[in-house]
């Protein structure tokens, strides 16, 4: 028996509305979603789905959240809105928790209520310890310069929660509004979730009063603390649309004949069909396992390896779903305007979203090497 | 006692997986540490000289808990301290 919609009547007559008939041209065209429709989305409650209710959310557990990206990555094939909803969700809700008093007050219940925009600006091309973006002391106000590679959401953003490093070499986040002198955004073409505003940052010696401080110090295991959650979420609307793109297949191969039988009757289309599911039912299995231990609270908030391991799994599992969506499609799997090409390419954004594939092999492989080592040498 | 580096420390460490001290807290065992590899500070330490979170230290295999005292936490020559490191990017 299905679930009940999580959507009310109001959210699927949006995304009908809104979404689902710009998906198409918004991907060709390289164009994000309107800021106007991510603001729509929010008013309708898309935005505040797991915020307390004293905030205007609709006070769901992590659990409810993540299954309502689920449903909406099943409904809508459209990567990027999913994509961009989860994101400004975490970044307004790492505001609201970790701002002081004055930085809620201008920043953090604009973000939370959705009137306002955030991302997540940490990734330069370095790693986490060689960051350049620069954050010094001038009087009693700071000095943020630097260039940040990649922000998810980034055109579309009103403000921007940025890491940078101070003199002494620690790091810092800093909220920086897209108006503040010296803030510039670049578009980014992408292969894959073309509609999620990518963007390269400038800040050109931009000048930020004290109270845009949100984290003075060890902003490194903020991040990582950030990124940990992500991860998980990141899997959601994906996994959503896996089970959506299956359907899918099915339906578009369903008049399909060759010699004079059905393709979906050749064992060799069932046997590939199969192997598809089995991984989209280990993926949900997984990733809903992993939700409901999230939300007891039982995993490791800084670096947690059953997260670790879903976005991971997840991951792969959806560039194999797609893969082979592609195979059995022949040559319409090339056809801009079907989903297939164009969920494969958005699916390869989650090879490098919150933690690039390979380096979550490499800290699952160290840890398990470092507790094995531990075992028998101590 | 032993310390022993993993992942993203290694080269702050210039890659000695096990380093042997002798200091009687694990205060001292750090300072130790640091004045031999100042390169070492910044990765471990955060501004007010604490050990960053993203760093899980296991003593004789036992996990710290972050609000550990460790400057006055009391070591012997064959307590073995692993510094476990797992970071990535967004």
């Amino acid at each position: 028996m299905s679930q009940p919609s999580r959507l009310t009547p109001d959210q699927q007559q949006f995304i009908a509305r809104e979404i689902a008939p710009h998906t198409v041209t918004l991907d060709a065209e390289a164009r994000p979603i309107a800021r106007e429709t991510l603001l729509e989305a929010a008013r309708l409650g898309l935005l505040g789905y797991g915020f307390p209710r004293e905030v205007g959310g609709a006070g769901e557990s992590l659990q409810g959240w993540g299954e309502l990206l689920i449903e909406i990555g099943r409904v809508t094939s459209d990567a990027s809105f999913a994509l961009l909803l989860s994101l400004h969700a975490a970044v307004a809700q790492d505001v609201w928790e970790n701002a002081s008093p004055a930085l809620r007050e201008s920043h953090g219940l604009a973000l939370i209520q959705g009137r306002r925009l955030g991302a997540f600006a940490y990734t330069e091309a370095t790693d986490a310890f060689a960051m350049q973006t620069s954050l010094l002391a001038d009087r009693d106000a700071w000095v943020l310069a630097g260039e940040k590679a990649m922000i998810t959401g980034g055109l579309l953003a009103d403000c921007l929660v940025v890491y940078a490093r101070k003199a002494s070499g620690d790091l810092a986040a800093v909220v920086v509004d897209r108006s503040d002198p010296g803030v510039e955004l670049e578009p980014l073409v992408v292969a894959g979730v073309r509609a999620a505003g990518l963007a390269r940052l400038k800040l050109h010696d931009v000048q930020l009063p004290a109270t845009r401080v949100l984290i003075e110090r060890d902003a490194l295991s903020h991040a990582q603390r950030f990124l940990n959650q992500r991860r998980l979420l990141l899997c959601c609307a994906p996994l959503g649309r896996l089970r959506g793109l299956l359907n899918e297949l099915v339906r578009h191969l369903s008049p399909r004949e060759r010699y004079g039988q059905n393709v979906l009757d050749f064992s060799n289309v069932q046997a590939r069909l199969g192997r598809m599911s089995a991984a989209v039912r280990a993926a949900e299995i997984m990733t809903r396992a992993t939700l409901e231990r999230v939300t007891r609270a039982e995993h490791d908030a800084l670096w947690d390896e059953d997260i670790v391991a879903t976005k991971y799994f997840v991951s792969e599992q959806c560039q194999r779903v797609a893969d082979d969506c592609m195979r059995l499609l022949g040559g319409d799997s090339l056809r801009c305007g079907l989903p297939f090409e164009r969920t494969l390419r958005d699916f390869w954004g989650l090879l490098a979203g919150a933690g690039a594939q390979d380096i979550l092999e490499v800290g699952l492989g160290s840890s398990l090497v470092t507790r094995s080592r531990m075992e028998y040498t101590t | 006692m032993k310390v022993r580096f993993s992942g993203t420390l290694l080269r702050a460490v210039d890659y000695e997986r096990e380093i042997e001290l002798d200091a009687p807290t694990l205060g001292v065992a750090f300072d130790q540490l640091l004045q031999r590899f100042p390169q070492l500070r910044t990765p471990l330490l955060d501004d007010g000289g604490a050990v960053r979170s993203i760093h899980r230290l296991f003593l004789n295999r036992e996990q710290l808990e972050p609000d550990t005292d460790l400057a006055a936490m009391n070591i012997g020559a064959r307590d073995t301290l692993d510094v476990i490191t797992a970071l990535a990017g967004g």
